[in-house]
C-alpha cells in the first residue's frame, strides 16, 4: 500500500482530489487518518467549513421571498425588449460559443 | 415535466433544460423558456452572489444584470454545456467585475508559505492544526467565516461556494471559472487553508 505523509494527505484532502482519487489512494488516506489525530482534526475542520458555508448560503438561507419576487418581476419585465436587442445593446461580452467567458 | 412547471425535482428540471428543443427555444429568445430559466435558477444565483461576498443590494444588481446578459447573449448559446453552466459563467464575470470596483483582495501566495512552515522536511506536522470548535450553531464561527472569506480572491471564493454550497461537479466548476482541473485543486487548497488559518488566528477555541 502507498504510504502518505501528513503534508501529502493535507494536500489531497484540501484540494478535493480525494473525491476523484483511485481506490488505493483513498485507502491510503483513510489508513493515514486512522494513525494521525492531527490529520483527522484537519479533515474534520475542513468538513465543518463546508457545513458552515451551506448554513450561511445554502437553500432557504438569506433569500427573502419578497426580494426574489421583486427580482423575478424586474428581470421578466426586461424580456419584451429582447426581440429588438441589437448586438450593440449587449451589456457584457459573451462570445458566441458555449464558453461563457467571452472573447 | 414540461420545462415551464415549477421544478419540484431540480435534477429532473435540469435534465429538461439540456433537451435540444429547450436549447433551441433559448437560442430563439423564447420568452417562456427564459421565464423557466429565471424561475429555476433565480434563488440559486442570488444565494451564490451573496456567498461570493456581495451585500444584498449589489447582489440584486448583479443577479439582474446576469439574467439580462444571459437573455441578450442566448443566440450564441450552442448547447454544448448546460444552461446552468452558461448562466453561472456570466454570474462569475459579473461578480468579479463588482469586486474589482469595491474590494481589495489579499495575495494568496503567502498561504502556500504558511502551509510549508507547518510541516517538517519529512512531511509530518511541525505545527499541527489547533483544536477549534467549528460547530455551525456558533455565531462567532459563522461571522468569522464571513470575515475571513472577505480577503479571499473572487475566483477562489466562487470555487469554494460552487462546490460546498451548490454542490457542482469539478467539471462544471472548471467550465464556469474557465480553469483547469489542476488549477481548481490549487484554488480549493488555498481557499480552505486561508479560511482555516484565519479562523485559527481568530482564536476560536474548541476540540
Amino acid at each position: 500500500m502507498i504510504m502518505l505523509n501528513c503534508k501529502e494527505v493535507t494536500r489531497i484532502v484540501a484540494s478535493g482530489e480525494l473525491a476523484e482519487a483511485s481506490r488505493g489512494r483513498r485507502i491510503a488516506v483513510r489508513f493515514h487518518h486512522l494513525m494521525c489525530r492531527h490529520c483527522r482534526r484537519y479533515a474534520r475542520q475542513l468538513r465543518a467549513l463546508g457545513d458552515a458555508a451551506r448554513r450561511l448560503w445554502g437553500p432557504g438561507r438569506d433569500t427573502d421571498p419578497e426580494t426574489l419576487r421583486r427580482l423575478e418581476t424586474a428581470i421578466l419585465n426586461r424580456r419584451p425588449a429582447l426581440g429588438a436587442t441589437s448586438p450593440a445593446g449587449r451589456t457584457n461580452g459573451t462570445k458566441s460559443s458555449d464558453d461563457p467567458h467571452g472573447a | 415535466m414540461g420545462a415551464g412547471e415549477k421544478p419540484d425535482r431540480p435534477a429532473e428540471f435540469s435534465e429538461a433544460m439540456a433537451d435540444p428543443d429547450f436549447v433551441a427555444r433559448i437560442q430563439a429568445s423564447d420568452a417562456k423558456a427564459f421565464e423557466d430559466v429565471v424561475r429555476a435558477y433565480l434563488e440559486q444565483v442570488f444565494r451564490t452572489a451573496r456567498g461570493a461576498g456581495l451585500d444584498p443590494q449589489r447582489s440584486e444588481d448583479v443577479v439582474q444584470s446576469t439574467f439580462v446578459t444571459f437573455m441578450e447573449s442566448a443566440h450564441g448559446f450552442e448547447g454544448r454545456s448546460h444552461v446552468r453552466t452558461w448562466l453561472f459563467g456570466i454570474l462569475y464575470k459579473k461578480i468579479a467585475e463588482a469586486h474589482r470596483q469595491s474590494r481589495r483582495e489579499q495575495g494568496t501566495e503567502s498561504i502556500d508559505e504558511q502551509m510549508e512552515q507547518r510541516f517538517r522536511p519529512d512531511g509530518s506536522w511541525a505545527r499541527p492544526p489547533a483544536p477549534m470548535d467549528l460547530q455551525i450553531q456558533r455565531r462567532e464561527v459563522l461571522e468569522g467565516i464571513q470575515e475571513c472569506l472577505d480577503g479571499v480572491p473572487t475566483r477562489q471564493r466562487m470555487a469554494f461556494v460552487l462546490r460546498e454550497v451548490d454542490g457542482l461537479s469539478t467539471k462544471e466548476i472548471c467550465k464556469i471559472l474557465d480553469v483547469s482541473v489542476t488549477n481548481l485543486g490549487v484554488m480549493f487548497y488555498r481557499c480552505r487553508n486561508l479560511l482555516r488559518e484565519c479562523l485559527e488566528k481568530k482564536g476560536i477555541k474548541g476540540r
